[in-house]
C-alpha cells in the first residue's frame, strides 16, 4: 500500500475504476496548460523539487573558502477531496450505468484549474511565477474588438520573431477572449479563421483563469510543467453513508524562457464587444 | 556464415544477430589470445603491444554486445539485471525480482501531456 491508501477504501475494484474513468474523462477538459507547455515527468511521489542549477553564496569568505547554496525549486502538493454517496457506489457494483460522480468531476475541475492558475499567474516569486508574470515586460494591447484580436496576435508573433523567438506558436485565450474568438465575425470572416491562420494552425486553447490573451512559443524549454505524482485518487475515510476521496498531484511550473510568450492585454479591464 | 541452418530459412534479423555473435566471440576469442600472448613473452614491448591490442578488442567487444542488446529485448533486460551490480551474482536475480514485487503499482490515472491535441 502506498500514500493513497486505495486498499483501505471500502469499494470494490469495479468502483475504483469507475471513479477512476469518470476523472479520467474529465481532466482533459478542464486542464489548459498541458496543452500548451513542455510536460516534464511523472517523476513519482518522492520528487520534492526541481534542481535549477544555480547556487546562491550563503556566507563570506572564510579562510578561502566560500559557501553557496543550491537552488531548487521546490514542488506543491495539490489535494481536492471529494465525497461519494455509498448508494451510489453499490449500484456501480449492481451494473447501474448512470451514476452520480459529480462530486469527483468537481473535484478535476478545482484542481485543474488549479493547476492552470498555477501555471498562467503562479506564485509572486521567481522562477515559480507564471507565464503571464513572468513575460509581463512583453505585454501588448488588446482592442476591446474582438474583431482585433489576430491583429494583436499577429502582432505578438512578430515580437516574438523580432527576438528570435522562432515557432510554432499557441495561444491561450481567456473566458471573453475565447468566447468572442469562437463566435465573431470580421466582414463575414470568421474570426477564428483569421487567427488560426496567423498561428500557422498552432493550438488556440481556452484558459479561463488569464485575463486577455497570451501567445507563446511551443518550440520547447521555454515553459515547463514539472508533474511529480500526475492526478492520482485515494482513499480518506468513509461514514455510514458515504466515502471520502482525494484527488492530488504535485506540480511546479518554470518559466525558463520569459522572452518566449507575449501577453495580450486590454487596455482597461473590459471584456471584447458583445456581437 | 557458419550457419546452423539454411540462410533461407532465416529472416534477415537473425542473420544479422548471428553476425554480431559470430564477431563478439572473435573479439573474446582475441583477448583471450593477446593475454596469453602477453602473459608468456619475456620481451617488454612485446608484451606492451599485446596488452594494448588485448584492451583494444575488449572495446570492439562491448561495441557490438551494446548493438546486440539494442536489438534483443530479453538480452536487453537481463544485462539491466545484471550489469553494474554489488550483490554476488547469485543473488542479483532473486533481488531484483523482490524489489519488482515491492514497488507499488502506477496509481496514477495517466493523464500526462495533452500538447498533441489542438483545440480549436
Amino acid at each position: 500500500m502506498n500514500h493513497l491508501r486505495r486498499d483501505m477504501a471500502p469499494i470494490s475494484t469495479t468502483a475504483w475504476a469507475a471513479i477512476d474513468d469518470e476523472i479520467r474523462r474529465a481532466l482533459p477538459t478542464f486542464l489548459s496548460a498541458r496543452r500548451l507547455v513542455d510536460f516534464s515527468g511523472p517523476h513519482g511521489w518522492e520528487c520534492s523539487s526541481v534542481d535549477l542549477g544555480r547556487t546562491e553564496p550563503v556566507q563570506q569568505l572564510a579562510n578561502g573558502v566560500e559557501v553557496a547554496e543550491r537552488q531548487s525549486l521546490p514542488l506543491y502538493e495539490l489535494r481536492r477531496e471529494f465525497e461519494i454517496e455509498l448508494r451510489e457506489i453499490d449500484a456501480i457494483d449492481r451494473g447501474a450505468k448512470a451514476i452520480d460522480l459529480e462530486p469527483a468531476v468537481d473535484a478535476a475541475r478545482a484542481i485543474a484549474r488549479v493547476e492552470d492558475d498555477l501555471v498562467f499567474n503562479g506564485q509572486s516569486t521567481a522562477p515559480a511565477s507564471g507565464i503571464t508574470v513572468a513575460s509581463s515586460a512583453h505585454a501588448l494591447a488588446l482592442e476591446l474588438d474582438a474583431s482585433q484580436i489576430p491583429a494583436a496576435a499577429a502582432a505578438a508573433v512578430d515580437a516574438l520573431r523580432e527576438r528570435g523567438v522562432g515557432g510554432p506558436y499557441g495561444v491561450a485565450l481567456g473566458s471573453d477572449c475565447h468566447g468572442a474568438v469562437m463566435t465573431r465575425t470580421d466582414d463575414g470572416y470568421p474570426v477564428l479563421e483569421h487567427l488560426r491562420l496567423v498561428l500557422d494552425d498552432g493550438p488556440i486553447v481556452a484558459v479561463p483563469v488569464i485575463d486577455g490573451a497570451l501567445v507563446l512559443c511551443l518550440r520547447g524549454g521555454d515553459f515547463e510543467l514539472v508533474v511529480g505524482e500526475d492526478f492520482s485518487v485515494g482513499y480518506r475515510g468513509h461514514t455510514d453513508t458515504t466515502v471520502r476521496f482525494v484527488l492530488e498531484e504535485t506540480m511546479v511550473f518554470r518559466a525558463n524562457g520569459p522572452d518566449a510568450a507575449v501577453p495580450l492585454r486590454f487596455a482597461d479591464s473590459a471584456a471584447p464587444t458583445a456581437p | 556464415m557458419d550457419l546452423h541452418e539454411s540462410a533461407d530459412s532465416l529472416s534477415a534479423a537473425s542473420l544479422d544477430a548471428h553476425r554480431a555473435i559470430r564477431s563478439i566471440m572473435e573479439e573474446f576469442e582475441a583477448v583471450d589470445w593477446y593475454q596469453q600472448r602477453a602473459e608468456a613473452t619475456d620481451d617488454v614491448e612485446l608484451r606492451r603491444v599485446l596488452e594494448h591490442n588485448r584492451d583494444e578488442e575488449k572495446e570492439h567487444a562491448s561495441m557490438t554486445i551494446e548493438w546486440l542488446r539494442r536489438h534483443d529485448p530479453a538480452l536487453d533486460r537481463h544485462l539491466r539485471t545484471y550489469l553494474f551490480t554489488d550483490a554476488p551474482i547469485t543473488e542479483v536475480e532473486a533481488r531484483a525480482e523482490a524489489q519488482d514485487a515491492d514497488a507499488p503499482p502506477a496509481t496514477d490515472l495517466g493523464i500526462g501531456s495533452l500538447r498533441k491535441e489542438q483545440e480549436a
